[in-house]
């Protein structure tokens, strides 16, 4: 036991069962032979996972310790934030009050709604996500570890791109939504919504990749046997918000990108006088937005899901309910976005349509609320005779999320009548209500959850008085700060304004409003000092101290080892009916699938998406430096765009590509392997070869996302055409015929050769490779030659909007030619084969999709001109 | 519950509609909320009782016969109140609002010969008033809470509300959407006149004024 | 279709239909009054328009109605996805009638 295999020969024979071998001492042994050393197998393991010390913590790659690094800077953000919010108390607490000045005011409110959003929300359910979906599903790390680790530099980075620019006193002021033309340059010339739009983008590249993540690991990542439906209901609450956040964070990235463009280059699509439209900023904004309230709740209501049932000893009731209201509620939350556009103006059969999806989500709303009831009711009644554990304090906060988001729900109901909401609209009353419903669907389970999974994430144990005390402030000095709120507001108080008079009337209400918000504020004080104290002084947690039925608690200690199972169990029940406290010494012993640590590798199964049959070895990456160094150049080009340094913003680019081409490496697939023995009696095929592997799978699932940008794009401009002041421009932005046709016929080219370039069993890699290669080189060209005819893009939109298509085209071109390169790359250095084809199978897949996309882009202008002349003056 | 600029405090058809409305679904959401606060301490403190109704049953009643029946009838009332405000029999008195970082200029295209006022708006008691509204720069919203909701001022474009005010007197405005700096003071007064002594009240402000900050 | 595919189908098959309807409603409402496409009564004093907005739900109702009655004896799919899918697309029909309720009810364009 005291020497680890990795870096000795193969020993995939060793988990052969029954093989004819003799007991290796210098190896864990393989299950069943009855010699298997619990201990051996955790150095051996240990030795292949862990994160090194010292400066190797920058190429931590694994979930456990990427995933508690967003927990833990999303709370520091969260403290920023709160910060902002007593700013903002101070200053309204008197009338005529001084404190802040107008301008500053205004940065401080922007940031703390944008640092709450997207530095603190996004990024605590991520981590908590990226933290437990493994360990819940069996698995030993997430699917795509260099992601995680890349999307939480980017996550760092952007955030901390933001907060110093409000530190320099360059922080964005036009509220979180940055509503156009006031965060058009002429009404912000400054820096700042600069800040905002590449910060925030930066941070939306983590959250997509962690959707992409996400996604892929919760269908096929999964122990074996454990089918879609027997996953535990937290997994398909994640599913739902992976998915979710695939569609609807484009629409905000996209138009970000405009504005940005606008405002750097002048490119007027938010600019009513040349074309633009305020609107398509609003509309972009809230495609974004709307679903992103329920992309925050619905983690949120999936821990509280996993939670409850715990507490009362029970399964969760009406799990098939609540599947479909999670779901549902995921397809409604699209359909909400323009009741935040109800004082726009825009005809009454619009609004009725929106106000009444946004009623309907309340069903489902009110179905999970009432299978948690339900749940509570059916309790276990006799606990078992080792007497379960009182879940006191994450059940306190369960009853604060029960308490304060039903209400923030019923003031929704109210606020999606249209009638209701042109008086309430934009006044306090929206202020109490969002924070009823973030604070109430989000952080009150989120508390619930941390003190939940605390023994889990930390190892210790937690009981005190302090946080029952910490609960009651935070509950008390929440409601005191914001419940008056609603009627602040219907007494006229607009929000966002600094200052307000003594005759209003809002005095009394807004120093009881401030003065609650400081008990809130040292509620959380309370909270943290007494987690800090546990964490430091707790003693040791026992197993599964909850007595859960989930597989997160089956890991062999507290906290979990880096490898999370020594082995991986086949799960034939629910996963929210399993016994963790047996299953843990088992699987400890490394009776189960890959119960060895064998050359090194880092393996867990994956499986086929529905019936959860193991159908491949996922070869996970080691650690490495690589995604930070990504990540910095990611961040050299969103610097250099901030400071419009463009050349070097190209540099960084590229290098940002080459980085990326870089991570195929060390993957383990230069050689075909064949099946190996995975334990349990199954041989299993790498997934670099396996007939569907993660990469393609990945790559799928960012078709939706792109398809979503690129849907956002195409609707954006038909919007302009028939909506926006001042169309058709005098002069219509006619495209010459022959780039088009160039880019058709690279485009099929492109296609063909892409499926050519394997079939079946016969590689013709290269010269169709490089076909492919060349067609993608030519559509890019095409579309460069295009945007070249263009009369200058400054003065219109529609040749903006056609520009902005072209550049999708040309990027996308450009990304398969990227691909296409890859695939010859990989092919020359012995990477691919009939066997090995993820490189060109990616490319594949590139090309089918990017055929039917660049054709709808080439026959756009055409719609975009036939609107433009139909509609009305 | 009183104030210039309280919606609460309703001084015509439009805003005494909304607070009406407003008032009921305070009331029914206050039985909602104590119902389902309720339920779930019963649940939870008296979970013998609680547990002889099935899961299932649970989950229809709560889930769908407590929300739906609620619903229907109040998305029904929402568009029929939407239809009598945005709608007039009458003949509306039409004003334009013009909206610049930071005042509002207000024309009188049905009183010929008025001149514009700035940040104060004349109105005739008693008869609907449309509003058109515009804006030079970014995005505001004109509001009158006690006369009725508000509509946004966005540039390139022309928005109408109509709001009446019952009795002759002064009715406070504010900006309701962030328009900048100025934005807290972007407030402005509805002066509501017999209709009689509306020209004469407007021939008497037609001085220019100075915007507020 | 695999068994992947055939379970999205099922389970997401009946609101996808329902953002399809909401998408070319909304889309086709707003490029009626702009456009004045279909504006003009036709007969019986009804605007085409209006026609087609009314349509593009039935048939969407319809359609959801039809796949409801394809998973009525599960599709094949594991019992728990099977109840989990029907509930799903009954929700839809039953959004379909309540969302788009209006689109016969309410004046066209203002």
């Amino acid at each position: 036991m005291t020497k680890a295999p990795s870096g000795t020969p193969e020993t995939v024979e060793s988990l052969l069962p029954g093989a004819d071998r003799g007991p290796a001492p210098a190896r864990p042994a393989a299950p069943g032979d009855g010699v298997t050393d619990p201990l051996a197998l955790d150095a051996g393991l240990r030795k292949i996972w862990a994160t090194g010390p010292g400066w190797q913590r920058f190429a931590a790659v694994n979930h456990s310790v990427v995933g508690v690094r967003f927990m833990i800077t999303s709370l520091v953000f969260f403290t920023i934030g709160g910060i902002l919010a007593m700013l903002i108390r101070v200053q309204l607490a008197t009338p005529d009050s001084g404190f802040l000045e107008p301008g500053l005011y205004a940065q401080v409110f922007t940031m703390h709604g944008t640092v709450m959003m997207f530095l603190f929300a996004i990024p605590l359910f991520e981590g908590l996500a990226m933290y437990l979906l493994p360990k819940m599903l069996g698995a030993r790390d997430m699917v795509f570890p260099r992601l995680s680790a890349y999307g939480y530099w980017c996550y760092l980075f952007g955030g901390t791109l933001l907060i110093v620019a409000m530190l320099a006193g360059a922080a964005p002021d036009g509220g979180w939504f940055m509503y156009t033309p006031l965060s058009s340059k002429p009404y912000s010339p400054g820096i700042g919504a600069d800040v905002w739009l590449l910060g925030v983008t930066f941070v939306e590249i983590s959250a997509i990749s962690a959707a992409v993540e996400i996604m892929v690991t919760i269908l096929i990542l999964r122990a074996p046997g454990m089918s879609l439906d027997k996953m535990p209901v937290f997994a398909w609450y994640m599913l739902t918000v992976a998915a979710m956040m695939l569609v609807g964070f484009p629409p905000l990235i996209l138009g970000s990108i405009l504005l940005e463009a606008e405002r750097a280059f002048g490119l007027p699509f938010f600019d009513p006088l040349r074309g633009g439209d305020p609107l398509l900023w609003q509309h972009l904004f809230w495609l974004f937005g709307h679903p992103e309230v329920y992309i925050i709740f619905l983690p949120a209501a999936g821990a509280i899901s996993t939670l409850v049932p715990v507490f009362a000893g029970r399964p969760l009731a009406g799990y098939r309910a609540v599947v479909a209201a999670l779901v549902a509620m995921a397809f409604l939350s699209f359909g909400l976005w323009v009741h935040h556009m109800y004082t726009t103006g825009l005809p009454h059969l619009s609004l009725a349509l929106f106000s009444a999806a946004s009623t309907l989500v309340a069903v489902p709303t009110a179905v999970q609320i009432f299978a948690w009831i339900a749940t509570l009711a059916q309790r276990r009644r006799k606990p078992d005779p080792e007497a379960r554990p009182k879940a006191s304090v994450p059940m306190l906060h369960v009853f604060g999320f029960f308490f304060v988001f039903v209400m923030g729900g019923l003031t929704g109901v109210m606020l999606a009548i249209v009638p209701f909401d042109w008086q309430a609209h934009d006044t306090h009353f929206v202020v109490a209500h969002l924070h009823y419903v973030l604070i109430g669907g989000f952080l009150f389970p989120m508390l619930a959850a941390g003190y939940h999974w605390l023994p889990l994430i930390s190892g210790r144990a937690h009981d005190g008085p302090a946080a029952r005390l910490g609960f009651w402030l935070v509950f008390a000095g929440f409601n005191g700060t914001f419940f008056l709120m609603h009627i602040t507001g219907l007494m006229g108080m607009p929000r966002r304004v600094h200052t307000y008079g003594a005759e209003s009337g809002w005095h009394w209400l807004n120093l009881i409003s401030s003065i609650s918000s400081f008990v809130m504020a040292i509620g959380f004080a309370v909270i943290v000092i007494d987690l800090l104290l546990t964490l430091r002084f707790g003693r040791k947690a026992e197993p599964d101290p909850w007595q859960a039925a989930t597989l997160e608690w089956a890991v062999p200690t507290l906290p979990p080892p880096p490898y999370n199972f020594a082995a991986i169990p086949r799960i034939d029940i629910r996963a929210d009916r399993l016994e963790p406290r047996k299953m843990a010494p088992v699987m400890a012993r490394g009776e189960g699938f890959l119960g060895v640590a064998r050359n090194g590798w880092m393996e867990t199964t994956g499986v086929t998406v529905a019936r959860g049959e193991p159908d491949q070895i996922v070869m996970l990456p080691q650690q490495t430096f690589l995604p930070l160094w990504t990540a910095m150049a990611t961040g050299v080009v969103f610097l250099s765009l901030l400071f419009k340094i463009y050349p070097l913003a190209i540099v960084a680019a590229l290098v940002v590509v080459a980085l990326f081409l870089r991570w195929p490496v060390g993957t383990h697939a230069d050689a075909d392997r064949g099946d190996l023995p995975a334990g349990e009696g199954v041989m299993l095929p790498l997934s670099s070869e396996a007939p569907v592997p993660p990469a393609v799978l990945a790559l799928r699932v960012v078709a939706v996302a792109d398809g979503a940008l690129l849907a956002s794009l195409l609707f954006g401009g038909l919007f302009l055409a028939i909506s926006a002041p001042g169309w058709p421009p005098a002069l219509w932005p006619e495209l010459p015929m022959a780039p088009g046709v160039v880019a058709a016929l690279a485009l099929v080219v492109g296609w063909i050769a892409a499926r050519m370039a394997v079939r079946g069993d016969v590689l013709r890699g290269a010269p169709m490779l490089g076909v492919a290669l060349a067609a993608n080189l030519a559509t890019l060209a095409a579309m460069g030659w295009m945007i070249a005819a263009l009369p200058p893009l400054q003065d219109h939109a529609a040749q903006a909007v056609l520009a902005a298509v072209m550049v999708w085209l040309g990027l996308h071109a450009f990304i398969g030619a990227v691909l296409a390169f890859n695939a010859l790359r990989r092919l020359r250095t012995g990477h691919v084969s009939a066997r090995r084809r993820i490189d060109i199978d990616l490319l594949r897949l590139w090309q089918a999709g990017l055929l039917p996309a660049g054709l709808v882009v080439l026959g756009f202008p055409v719609a975009l001109k036939a609107l433009a002349l139909a509609a009305l003056p | 519950m009183a104030g210039p600029l309280s919606a609460l405090d309703p001084a015509g058809p439009q805003a005494r509609a909304v607070a009406l409305l407003w008032w009921s679904m305070l009331a029914a959401a206050a039985v909602l909320f104590t119902l389902v606060m309720g339920l779930y301490l019963w649940a939870l403190l008296r979970p013998e009782a609680a547990a002889k109704i099935p899961a299932r049953r649970w989950i229809i009643l709560g889930g769908l016969v407590l929300p739906l029946p609620i619903l229907l009838p109040l998305g029904v009332i929402a568009l029929v109140l939407g239809e009598s405000i945005l709608r007039t029999g009458d003949e509306p008195f039409r004003v334009t609002a013009h909206a610049q970082q930071w005042h509002w200029s207000f024309g009188y295209p049905d009183q010929p010969g008025a001149a514009e006022t700035i940040d104060v708006l004349h109105i005739p008691a008693g008869r609907t008033v449309e509003v058109t509204v515009s804006s030079a720069d970014v995005i505001h919203s004109f509001w009158v809470p006690r006369l009725g909701g508000k509509i946004d001022a966005i540039p390139g474009r022309e928005t109408r509300i109509l709001l009446t005010a019952d009795d002759p007197g002064g009715y406070g405005g504010q900006c309701g959407e962030y328009c900048g700096t100025g934005h807290s003071f972007m407030a402005f007064d509805v002066i509501a006149h017999p209709e009689a002594d509306l020209a004469a009240a407007l021939a008497g402000d037609t001085a220019p004024q100075e915007p507020a900050e | 279709m695999n068994a992947g595919t055939r379970i999205l189908v099922a389970i997401a098959g009946g609101f996808t239909l329902w953002a399809l309807v909401f998408t070319v409603v909304y889309a086709g409402h707003a490029t009626g009054c702009e456009t004045g496409w279909g504006l003009t009564p036709g007969p019986g004093g009804i605007a085409p328009l209006r026609i087609v907005l009314v349509l593009l739900p039935v048939t969407g109702f319809a359609l959801t109605l039809a796949g409801l009655w394809l998973l009525r004896r599960g599709a094949g799919l594991a019992p728990r996805l099977a109840t989990t899918a029907q509930l799903l697309t009954g929700a839809a029909a039953v959004a379909t009638v309540y969302n788009f309720a209006v689109v016969g009810i309410l004046p066209l364009c203002v």
